[in-house]
C-alpha cells in the first residue's frame, strides 16, 4: 500500500511539469502587460520598460520559464508582481476561507444527499421517486450564480436573516463565520446534493437487483438491514466519485459563490489576479488547483481500497 | 408441507402483462425432493421465488392462488412475518454463486448474519456455528474461508457458502434455483451429492429448479415439467422418463446430447423460441412448436390429466395417438436423427 501511494505520488511529477508548462504559456501568450497595469495608464514608456526589466519580462519566454522552474523546484512559486508578497503566503492566506466553506457545503450536501437517497430508493414505488428524480435534476440544472442572488435577495435583503456578503475567520469567531458562510455554502450544496443524490439512488438501485441483495432477502433480513448493510455500502463505491470531484472543484475555489460573497478564498483570488495580470501568482493558483485534483483522486483510489475489497494495487 | 394452488403470478411489464406463473398447483411433504424442469423464460424461477415472496413487486404480482406453508398462505403474510420465514423455515440457493455473495463483505461477517438474524446468540456462538456450517458443507478450512472475500473463492466454493448460508436456520424446504448451472461437471457433482446428504441429515425438503434432466433424474422423487408458466407433465423420474406423455418433454428428452453421437450427427433441438408470455397462442402453448399437433390443439387449453398412478400430463393426444405420432416421426426422418 504504502508503495503504490509512493509512485502515485512520483508520477504526479510529469503530470505536474504539464501542467505548470501549460499554465505558463497560456498566461504569457495572453495579451495585457503587467508592467503597464501596475504603473497605471500615465506611466511613461521609460518607466514601464524599467519595471518589465526588473521582472524579467523581456527575457525570452524559455528564460523566464526556466527561471520559474528553478525556483518551484526549491519550492518558491515567486512574488506578486502587484504585491510583492510570495505567492506562497499568499495562496496559503487564502486558503483558510476556500476549505471552510468546502467541508461546510461538504456537511451540508452528505446530510441532505444520503437520507434522501436512502428514503427515495425505499420508497423506491411510490410517487416520492418521481418527485425526487425532478428535485435533483432542478438541483443540477439551477445556475449558481442565480440560485445565489435570490437567495440573498430573499434571506438577507428582504428578510435579512443572513448577512448578504462577507467573511469572518472561524478562528476568531466560529459561530459568526459559520454564519456568515451559512448562505454560500448552501448553494454549493444545492448543485452538488442533487448530483450526489441522484448518484447514490442510482447506485442503491442497481444493489437492489443485485443476486446478492436477494440472498441478503432470503436470509430473511428485514428490508432495512437490507438496504442500509448491503445496499448502501455498494453504492458507496460509485458514489465516492462524484464526491471526489466536488471536494476537488470546490478546494480549487468557486470564482461565482466567492465573489458574490466577498470571500476571500483561492477562487476570489485567482480572479483578481487575472484582473492585475498577477503572471506568478495566476501560476501558483492553478498549478495549486492542479494539485488539489491530483491528490484528492489519489485519496478517492485509497477510499476505494477501503470500500471494495475487489480493488486491491500493487 | 407446501401445497401451492392454482398460482398466478403475473409481470406488469412495459411490453404487457406476462403471465410467469399461470395456474400452477404442487405440494411437497416433508424431506421430498421435487424437481421443476423447463427453458429459460418457462416461469420457474418466478415461480421459486414466488415460494419465498422474493419477487420484486411492483411488478410481480399475485392475482390468483394460495400458497400454503403448513396451512399458512404465504402470500397473506405481512413482510415481517415473511422475514422471520425467510432463512429460516424457507431457505433458497440463487444460481450464480459468483454473484449471490456480497462482494464488500468478509464470508464469515454474510455467514454470522444469516445466523443473528433469526436466534438471538452471542457473536462468539454464532462464528462457532459458522465454521460447523462451513465444515458441514465440505470446507476444509473453514477458519481461513470466514476470513476469505468471496472474489478470493472458487464457484464451488462460494455455492457451498451460499448452501451453509441457507442451512443455518435448519430450513424444512429448500428451494434452489439452478444450483449447479454456473459450475463445473465435477463441481456439479459434489454440491449435487451434498445437498442430497444435507436433506438424508436435516430432512429438508428439496425443490430444484434447473433447466438440467440430468440433475432432476438422480434426485428428485417427483419432477414437474414447467412450459410457459405451466405445468405441463408431472411423475416420477420414471414416469417422466420412459413414460413420457407428453411432447414438450419428449422433445426436451430428445434434446440431451448424447455421448454415442458422432461429430456428423446433428443435435437435436426443439424448433422455434418459447411463447411470448404477454400474449401466448391460442389453445396449447406448445401447439405452434409441438410435431403432433392437431388442429384441435390450436384452440382447445388442455387441463393437466391422469396420464397414470401419479402421473399427470396437460396435452389433448390420447396416449395411443402419441405413441402412434412419435412412431411415424421417427420413421419420417431417422437420417436427422
Amino acid at each position: 500500500m504504502l508503495r503504490y501511494i509512493a509512485t502515485r505520488v512520483v508520477s504526479l511529477i510529469p503530470i505536474l511539469f504539464i501542467v505548470s508548462l501549460i499554465v505558463f504559456l497560456i498566461i504569457h501568450l495572453t495579451p495585457g502587460n503587467p508592467a503597464a497595469l501596475i504603473l497605471g495608464q500615465d506611466a511613461s514608456r521609460a518607466s514601464i520598460h524599467q519595471l518589465e526589466n526588473k521582472l524579467g519580462l523581456n527575457e525570452p519566454l524559455f528564460i523566464q520559464y526556466l527561471d520559474w522552474m528553478k525556483k518551484l523546484l526549491t519550492g518558491d512559486l515567486g512574488q506578486s508582481v502587484y504585491s510583492s508578497e510570495s505567492v506562497k503566503g499568499i495562496i496559503i492566506s487564502h486558503i483558510g476561507p476556500t476549505i471552510n466553506l468546502t467541508v461546510f457545503a461538504l456537511v451540508l450536501t452528505l446530510l441532505v444527499a444520503i437520507p434522501t437517497a436512502v428514503i427515495a430508493v425505499w420508497k423506491r414505488n411510490t410517487l416520492l421517486d418521481p418527485i425526487f428524480i425532478s428535485l435533483s435534476l432542478l438541483g443540477v440544472s439551477i445556475p449558481a450564480f442565480w440560485l445565489a442572488i435570490l437567495l440573498v435577495l430573499i434571506f438577507a435583503v428582504t428578510f435579512p436573516i443572513f448577512p448578504v456578503a462577507g467573511y469572518v475567520p472561524l478562528s476568531r469567531n466560529f459561530f459568526n463565520g459559520l454564519y456568515h458562510l451559512f448562505l454560500p455554502a448552501v448553494i454549493l450544496a444545492c448543485v452538488e446534493t442533487g448530483l450526489i443524490a441522484r448518484m447514490l439512488r442510482d447506485g442503491m438501485l442497481e444493489a437492489i437487483g443485485q443476486n446478492y441483495t436477494k440472498t441478503a432477502r432470503a436470509k430473511g433480513l428485514s428490508e432495512s438491514a437490507v438496504l442500509l448493510k448491503h445496499v448502501f455500502v455498494n453504492a458507496l463505491i460509485p458514489t465516492t466519485t462524484v464526491v471526489g470531484t466536488m471536494v476537488a472543484g470546490l478546494l480549487g475555489g468557486t470564482v461565482i459563490v466567492e465573489t458574490i460573497f466577498t470571500i476571500p478564498g483561492i477562487g476570489q483570488l485567482l480572479i483578481d489576479s487575472i484582473y492585475r495580470r498577477d503572471y506568478p501568482v495566476i501560476q501558483g493558483v492553478i498549478l495549486f488547483i492542479a494539485v488539489i485534483y491530483v491528490l484528492v483522486n489519489l485519496l478517492v483510489d485509497l477510499i476505494y481500497t477501503l470500500l471494495d475489497p475487489r480493488i486491491r494495487y500493487n | 408441507m407446501l401445497e401451492v394452488n392454482h398460482l398466478k403470478a403475473y409481470i406488469d411489464s412495459s411490453n404487457g402483462l406476462v403471465k410467469a406463473v399461470d395456474d400452477v398447483s404442487f405440494s411437497i411433504k416433508r424431506g421430498e425432493t421435487i424437481g421443476i424442469v423447463g427453458e429459460s423464460g418457462s416461469g420457474k424461477s418466478v415461480l421459486a421465488q414466488s415460494l419465498m415472496q422474493l419477487n420484486p413487486s411492483p411488478p410481480v404480482f399475485y392475482p390468483q392462488g394460495e400458497i400454503l406453508f403448513e396451512g399458512k398462505d404465504l402470500l397473506k403474510k405481512s413482510t415481517k412475518e415473511l422475514c422471520a420465514l425467510r432463512g429460516n423455515e424457507l431457505a433458497m440457493i440463487f444460481q450464480d454463486p459468483l454473484s449471490s455473495l456480497n462482494p464488500i463483505f468478509k464470508v464469515g461477517r454474510q455467514l454470522i448474519e444469516a445466523i443473528q438474524s433469526h436466534k438471538k446468540i452471542a457473536h462468539k456462538q454464532a462464528e462457532a456455528q459458522a465454521l460447523q456450517l462451513l465444515s458441514d458443507v465440505g470446507i476444509h478450512q473453514p477458519q481461513q474461508c470466514m476470513k476469505s472475500y468471496p472474489h478470493e473463492l472458487s464457484g464451488g466454493m462460494r455455492q457451498r457458502i451460499v448452501i451453509a448460508m441457507a442451512l443455518s436456520g435448519e430450513p424444512k424446504l429448500l428451494i434452489a434455483d439452478e444450483p449447479t448451472t454456473a459450475l463445473d461437471v465435477t463441481i456439479q457433482a459434489q454440491i449435487l451429492g451434498l445437498l442430497k446428504q444435507i436433506q438424508l441429515k436435516y430432512k429438508t425438503a428439496i425443490i430444484i429448479i434447473t433447466h438440467d434432466l440430468g440433475i432432476v433424474a438422480k434426485l428428485a422423487d417427483r419432477i414437474l415439467v414447467m412450459y410457459s408458466g405451466k405445468i405441463v407433465e408431472e411423475g416420477t423420474a420414471e414416469d417422466i422418463f420412459y413414460q413420457t406423455a407428453m411432447p414438450y418433454t419428449w422433445s426436451l428428452l430428445r434434446a440431451i446430447p448424447s455421448l454415442k453421437l458422432t461429430r456428423h450427427d446433428r443435435l437435436m433441438s426443439i424448433p422455434g423460441q418459447p411463447p411470448n408470455l404477454v400474449s401466448p397462442p391460442a389453445g396449447c402453448n406448445f401447439s405452434p412448436r409441438c410435431p403432433f399437433a392437431t388442429p384441435q390443439c390450436m384452440d382447445t387449453e388442455p387441463e393437466l390429466t391422469t396420464a397414470g398412478d401419479h402421473h399427470k400430463k396437460a396435452c389433448l393426444l390420447t396416449a395411443q395417438a402419441f405413441e402412434e405420432s412419435k412412431h411415424r416421426f421417427e420413421q419420417k426422418q431417422p437420417e436427422e436423427v
